[in-house]
């Protein structure tokens, strides 16, 4: 039998009042990542 | 890339909500706008008002990225008067990543932190003097050089 790695992604939020919603019931801070794609 | 590292998304989700916006569409003008922002790579720290409680810029390997995500976090709680989750998060940095750029900066907010929980104690000059010798060449250094005259 053979295991397989399960990469971990990172669980990105829809948009930014998703975050900010997410982030009051878990206590946690938002994260913006502002990227260039070119 | 930095993202599909297993240590970087690890952190992200452990410390933080995360959302992404393309900077060069039109979709996110108002984020953009909202934020200033100018030039990416731009991770910023938010609370969950939208205050922005700490940020910085430019590319990052992952062993740096996770240093600077934990620092920046702690910061972030520091700001927040959260003290004891900021002395945990710069301890996390000097533990897992004690070689890292950011790992000067670290020891100056950790004795920063563990002053503002404990304001009797000597921990903020313990780990001044510890900076001093440990990264004598560092800005971090300068910043606290008054302390040694």
């Amino acid at each position: 039998m053979t295991t397989t790695h399960q990469a971990t992604k990172v669980e990105w939020a829809q948009s930014l009042d998703d975050a900010f919603h997410k982030a009051k019931n878990a206590n946690k801070l938002v994260l913006i990542d502002f990227f260039n794609p070119h | 890339m930095t993202y599909p590292e297993d240590t970087v998304a690890d952190a992200i989700n452990r410390l933080t909500v995360p959302v992404q916006y393309d900077s060069t569409v039109e979709a996110s003008a108002p984020v953009v706008e909202r934020y200033r922002h100018v030039w990416t790579p731009d991770i910023r720290i938010l609370d969950s008002e939208g205050y922005d409680l700490a940020h910085w810029n430019g590319y990052l390997p992952p062993y740096e990225f996770v240093a600077r995500l934990l620092t920046e976090t702690a910061f972030a709680r520091l700001r927040l008067r959260q003290y004891h989750d900021a002395i945990s998060l710069y301890e996390e940095v000097l533990r897992r990543f004690p070689t890292s750029a950011a790992a000067a900066e670290a020891i100056y907010f950790l004795g920063v932190a563990q002053y503002r929980a404990n304001p009797a104690g000597d921990d903020l000059r313990k780990q001044w003097r510890y900076l001093q010798s440990r990264f004598p060449e560092s800005e971090w250094r300068i910043k606290q050089s008054f302390i040694e005259q």
